[in-house]
C-alpha cells in the first residue's frame, strides 16, 4: 500500500481519513513518524494565545472606527462625490472622446495612406496645400458630424469636471507617442490650420 | 436681594456616553444579517454592533498574522474600515465573520507585501533571564508561546494564512480556500507544510 499523501495526513490529523487508508498507519513507521512531526507541531501551535488588550484598548478601538465610519461615504458608493451626480454626464464625455479618438484615427490613417481606398464613400480626397479641402472632407463625412453635433452639446464646466480637459504636458507627452509619419501629419495639419 | 445666577448651566438630555450606549443597545439586539441591512439603509451607527461583535476576532487573527500589537490595531481598523465601505458587497453567501476574516487576510497580505513585518522578537531583551529568575510553569509557556508566534510570523503568507484560520478560526477547509482563492486541496497541502515547518522552525 502506497504512503499517506500530505492530504490524507491532515485528513487523518483531523480525524477524516478513512478507516481503509488509516490502516496503513499500523504498518508503515514512515507515515507513522509524519503524522507524529504533524500532530506534534499542531499541539505546540494550538497551546499559544495571544495578550489581550486592555478594554481600554477596545474602546478606543470601536472609537476610531466610528470616527472613521462617520467620515467615510455610504457603504458601495465610489467615494467620488461626482461619480453620483455626473454619471451621464461621464458617459456622453467619454462618447465623445471615443467618437473623436477614432475619427482622427481614422482621419490620420486615411489621410497617410493615400493608396488605400477610402472607407466613407461621400469623403472628399484632402489636399495638404488646400486648408478648405480639409473643411470639406471632414463636412461630407457624417461621422465627423455626429461628432461634432454631440461635441457641441458637452458644456466645458462638464469636460473638465469630468477630468477629461487636456493638462498641462499632456499634448507633448501624446506628441512624443506619435510615429515620424503620423507627426509630418499632425505637422500638415498644424499648418494647414495656421493658414486659415 | 438681586437673583444671582450661577455660571454654570443645567442641560436637560442624555449625555453624550448615555446617548451613544443606548443606540448602541439598539443595535445589539439584531443579527448580523440586520445590522448588514441597517447599515446598508444609511444606519452607519448598526457598524458599530458589527465592530462590537467581531472586533476581538479579526484583531487576533491580524495579531497572529504581524505578531505585533500596534500592526495588528492598525490592520484590524483598516479591515473594519473596508468592510464598511464594501458592505454592499456583503451577499450573505458565507457568515459575516468568514467576510471579515477575508477581508482581513487580504489586508494582512497586502501589508506584508508592501513593508517587512517586525516579528516578535524570539531572543530580545524582553525574554525572561532563566539564570536571573528561576521559570516557573507561566514564564515558560510565555516563553513558548512566543517561540510559536515568531515561527508563525516566518512561514510563507499562504501557509500562515491557512494555520491561522484553521487552527486559531477553526474555519472549514472549503472557507479558507474561498477566502485564500485557491481549492479545498491546496488548502490541505499548505496547512500540511505550515505545520512541517512549524516543526523544523522549533527544533
Amino acid at each position: 500500500m502506497t504512503h499517506l499523501s500530505e492530504l490524507e495526513i491532515v485528513d487523518q490529523i483531523e480525524g477524516a481519513l478513512p478507516p481503509a487508508r488509516a490502516a496503513h498507519i499500523a504498518d508503515c513507521s514512515v507515515c507513522r513518524a509524519k503524522i507524529e512531526q504533524i500532530t506534534e507541531a499542531l499541539a505546540r501551535a494550538h497551546a499559544v494565545e495571544i495578550p489581550e488588550p486592555s478594554p481600554l484598548f477596545w474602546e478606543h478601538f470601536s472609537s476610531r472606527i466610528r470616527k472613521e465610519i462617520a467620515e467615510a461615504p455610504e457603504p458601495g458608493s465610489s467615494g467620488l462625490p461626482w461619480a453620483q451626480t455626473l454619471s451621464w454626464q461621464w458617459l456622453a464625455a467619454s462618447l465623445v472622446v471615443a467618437l473623436l479618438l477614432g475619427a482622427g484615427a481614422w482621419r490620420l490613417t486615411t489621410t497617410r495612406a493615400p493608396d488605400t481606398p477610402a472607407t466613407v464613400a461621400s469623403s472628399a480626397p484632402l489636399n495638404a496645400d488646400d486648408p478648405s479641402s480639409v473643411d470639406a472632407g471632414t463636412d461630407a463625412d457624417q461621422a465627423w458630424a455626429l461628432v461634432q453635433s454631440l461635441a457641441d452639446e458637452v458644456e466645458w464646466s462638464d469636460s473638465v469636471t469630468a477630468d477629461l480637459a487636456v493638462r498641462p504636458g499632456w499634448v507633448d507627452r501624446a506628441a512624443l507617442d506619435l510615429t515620424s509619419e503620423e507627426r509630418k501629419e499632425l505637422l500638415r495639419l498644424l499648418k494647414a490650420e495656421t493658414r486659415m | 436681594m438681586g437673583r444671582v445666577s450661577p455660571d454654570w448651566t443645567i442641560r436637560v438630555g442624555p449625555i453624550e456616553g448615555e446617548a451613544q450606549q443606548a443606540s448602541s443597545d439598539r443595535w445589539a439586539v439584531l443579527d448580523d444579517a440586520q445590522l448588514v441591512r441597517a447599515c446598508v439603509d444609511g444606519h452607519r451607527e448598526a457598524f458599530g454592533a458589527i465592530v462590537e461583535r467581531h472586533r476581538r476576532q479579526v484583531y487576533q487573527l491580524c495579531y497572529r498574522y504581524v505578531g505585533t500589537h500596534e500592526d495588528a490595531a492598525d490592520l484590524a481598523q483598516d479591515t473594519f474600515v473596508r468592510a464598511f465601505k464594501g458592505l454592499r458587497g456583503f451577499k450573505g453567501q458565507s457568515s459575516i465573520a468568514t467576510w471579515l476574516y477575508r477581508i482581513a487576510v487580504n489586508v494582512c497580505l497586502n501589508r506584508l507585501a508592501l513593508k517587512t513585518p517586525r516579528p516578535e522578537p524570539l531572543l530580545a531583551d524582553d525574554r525572561p533571564d532563566l539564570q536571573a529568575v528561576r521559570p516557573d510553569a507561566a514564564l515558560l509557556r510565555a516563553e513558548r508561546a512566543a517561540e510559536v508566534r515568531a515561527a508563525i510570523q516566518q512561514l510563507p503568507r499562504k501557509q500562515r494564512a491557512t494555520l491561522i484560520l484553521r487552527v486559531y478560526h477553526e474555519l472549514p477547509h472549503e472557507e479558507i480556500a474561498a477566502i485564500l482563492g485557491s481549492s479545498v486541496g491546496a488548502t490541505k497541502a499548505n496547512l500540511f507544510h505550515a505545520l512541517a515547518n512549524l516543526k523544523k522552525l522549533l527544533r
